[in-house]
């Protein structure tokens, strides 16, 4: 019993990193059509910019702040300069973010050598949390990734279907030369959803390298699983992206728990099922 | 049922229907016109034999073989293959694969574990390697093919990486990170692959007969049928044509084309790792295929001798910036403003010279 409770609080904490990472690309994916397949580097980035901010200041929520505005300035960078132009082809586009992503986790090892880091959280996140369920005592930094994640998808969604910067998002998907037709600039809009989808990988990131150590061969992992959550939960959907998370969350930590050898391939094999039956996953709409 | 001839060679669907382009998801290819054709009648025969007897005497007259043959020769013709067979797919289906490394590491794997594990002689487990990377693709395009464009590229990514994962955790059988080595060469006709010119030659062999096969499979009612599928999938269902299976089987065969590769490579590197199966080697397959040119068969082969004398330069210090982020760069160039790869570029410089020409004669009219 215990280990099952703690197992499940592990695939929920993991699904809450995996949907803070996948919430961006699946934002942007969804209001631009990008896929940016440099979202895992820029999570390492993430992570690596917060470790030295936070070693250099001495303050983990400066860190975490300019991670956060680092990676989101380098989405846009990338998007104005390399992506513009070539913004309706999308497996172009596609390809050119593997480019930037091959780019950047080269460099990112030449700074940061092969060794593994971790971004330390502050003293008021450290320790155990007792539940009072089981006798588990619970990482509380763990309970505060899961706390984030709640918040950062609740406000998520009402950014998006709440506010008129979301409307005008929504709207700009469905008819872009109208909506500038009336007056506002989509380009603007447009940058800001890449910062917005961007920082979301710089934050998780950050947060992410308390949690789990940041190394070469991170970017790729969660690259990867943020690729698997999406497509089980739907392309360019938060809500299939939470779902999404969840279900590889918990599929991949059970498995880890109880079957190790084959835990990467139930969780692959998660992804197959659910296409097998929704090709265009589990909220997505049709293609 | 008169079969319809019109719509599947309209010239690789260059006038398709708006409606169908949308629809197709992969249209990426179909703006992407190749200018270069190979030259027919005389010429075509004199530029064919040219290369041909270049190929055959190359390890007869380039300086220091163990470099020019072994790491850039032999190296660029297994690449070549894998990339062919991304190529042939993206061309004539319009699917642009990132998983031909998985067949690739199935068929390098089996030949391995058979032979190293069970002492089965190559002979068997060579093709034994093949059919089950071959079956193996069946199984994923039965899957992988009923999504498109991006969806697939992801899709097909993930599934090259299970495998890799797959070698990784199976380590009772493929010894992990270790991976299989230590393998005895085979002999063909007595003479040993073991030995650098003959491995050349061989590799040159196979090389060249997966890309006229390729290149006489899409020219067959088969080939025909899937460009028609690639430029209007809606159409073809309308004409009777089982598009799904259609897709199911040219997924196949691309799988095969690379199982192929697998095995040729698994003697060049005399056995096999993870190392040579992770994600960095399937985006080497891509690059490879921009670089030479994503619409054209000899731009796979064109793209390998790129990619390989590029990397074995920077390593070696001629380049003094580092091996992956070189490629890095020159990847997204060639993405950006060399969109046809090597195989166009001629033609592409010469426009990019017309539109600076016109730029100097009128500098004060943007465009």
């Amino acid at each position: 019993m215990r280990q099952v409770l703690t197992i499940a609080l592990n695939g929920m904490t993991v699904a809450s990193l995996y949907f803070l990472v996948a919430s961006g690309l699946t934002l942007i994916f969804g209001m631009m059509r990008i896929v940016n397949l440099a979202h895992g580097a820029f999570y390492l980035l993430g992570g690596y910019v917060a470790f030295s901010v936070l070693r250099a200041s001495d303050s983990w929520s400066v860190g975490l702040l300019v991670a956060v505005v680092t990676v989101g300035m380098l989405g846009v960078v990338m998007h104005q300069v390399l992506l513009r132009a070539i913004e309706h082809e999308d497996m172009r586009v596609a390809l050119v973010t593997i480019g930037v992503s091959l780019i950047l986790a080269d460099q990112l090892l030449v700074h940061y050598g092969g060794v593994a880091y971790s971004v330390v959280p502050p003293d008021f996140l450290r320790g155990g949390v007792e539940l009072g369920v089981a006798d588990i005592v619970y990482p509380r930094y763990r309970i505060f990734i899961l706390a984030l994640a709640i918040v950062v998808g609740i406000a998520l969604w009402l950014f998006i279907t709440r506010t008129r910067f979301g409307m005008i998002i929504r709207a700009g998907v469905d008819d872009r030369d109208m909506v500038s037709a009336t007056g506002i600039n989509v380009r603007i809009v447009f940058a800001a959803v890449f910062f917005i989808g961007s920082a979301l990988a710089g934050l998780a990131g950050a947060v992410g390298g308390g949690a789990f150590s940041l190394a070469p061969g991170t970017d790729v992992e969660y690259l990867l699983y943020s690729l698997i959550v999406v497509i089980v939960g739907g392309m360019g959907s938060i809500a299939g992206a939470a779902i999404g998370a969840l279900l590889v969350g918990l599929v991949s930590q059970f498995a880890l728990g109880y079957m190790p050898e084959i835990a990467s391939i139930l969780t692959f094999g998660l992804m197959i099922a659910v296409l097998a039956v929704r090709p265009q996953g589990l909220l997505g709409r049709a293609a | 049922m008169n079969r319809p001839e019109t719509l599947t060679s309209s010239k690789d669907g260059q006038k398709t229907g708006e409606g169908d382009a949308a629809a197709g998801g992969g249209g990426w290819n179909r703006r992407w016109k190749v200018s270069w054709r190979m030259p027919r009648g005389r010429a075509g025969v004199v530029l064919a034999l040219t290369i041909v007897v270049f190929l055959i005497a190359f390890p007869f007259v380039v300086p220091r073989p163990s470099f020019w043959v072994v790491s850039i020769g032999i190296r660029a013709l297994w690449m070549g293959v894998v990339a062919l067979s991304l190529i042939w797919l993206s061309r004539y289906t319009g699917m642009l694969s990132l998983g031909q490394m998985a067949f690739f590491a199935i068929a390098g794997y089996t030949v391995g574990i058979l032979t190293t594990r069970n002492d089965v002689p190559y002979i068997i487990s060579i093709p034994a390697g093949i059919l089950l990377a071959t079956v193996v693709g069946a199984l994923v395009g039965m899957i992988a093919v009923r999504t498109q464009g991006v969806y697939f590229l992801m899709l097909t990514l993930a599934v090259s990486q299970l495998v890799f994962f797959l070698v990784l955790n199976a380590s009772t059988l493929t010894r992990g990170y270790q991976g299989i080595g230590n393998i005895t060469r085979p002999e063909i006709f007595g003479l040993s692959l073991g030995n650098r010119n003959v491995f050349y030659f061989l590799a040159l062999a196979i090389a060249g007969g997966a890309f006229l096969l390729c290149r006489y499979v899409s020219r067959t009612p088969f080939g025909l049928a899937l460009q028609g599928i690639r430029d209007s999938p809606d159409r073809m269902r309308a004409l009777g044509y089982n598009v799904y299976l259609y897709r199911v089987a040219a997924f196949t065969f691309a799988a095969f084309i690379a199982s192929v590769a697998g095995a040729l490579a698994f003697f060049y590197h005399g056995g096999i790792t993870p190392g040579a199966i992770d994600l960095l080697r399937s985006i080497d397959i891509l690059i490879v295929s921009v670089l030479g040119g994503i619409n054209s068969l000899v731009g796979a082969f064109l793209g390998a001798v790129g990619l390989t004398m590029l990397q074995n330069f920077a390593q070696s210090g001629w380049i003094p910036v580092r091996r992956i982020t070189l490629t890095g760069v020159v990847f997204v160039v060639v993405l950006l403003f060399f969109r046809g790869g090597m195989v166009d570029l001629p033609r592409q410089l010469r426009e990019y010279g017309r539109m600076a020409k016109r730029r100097l004669q009128r500098p004060t009219k943007e465009r």
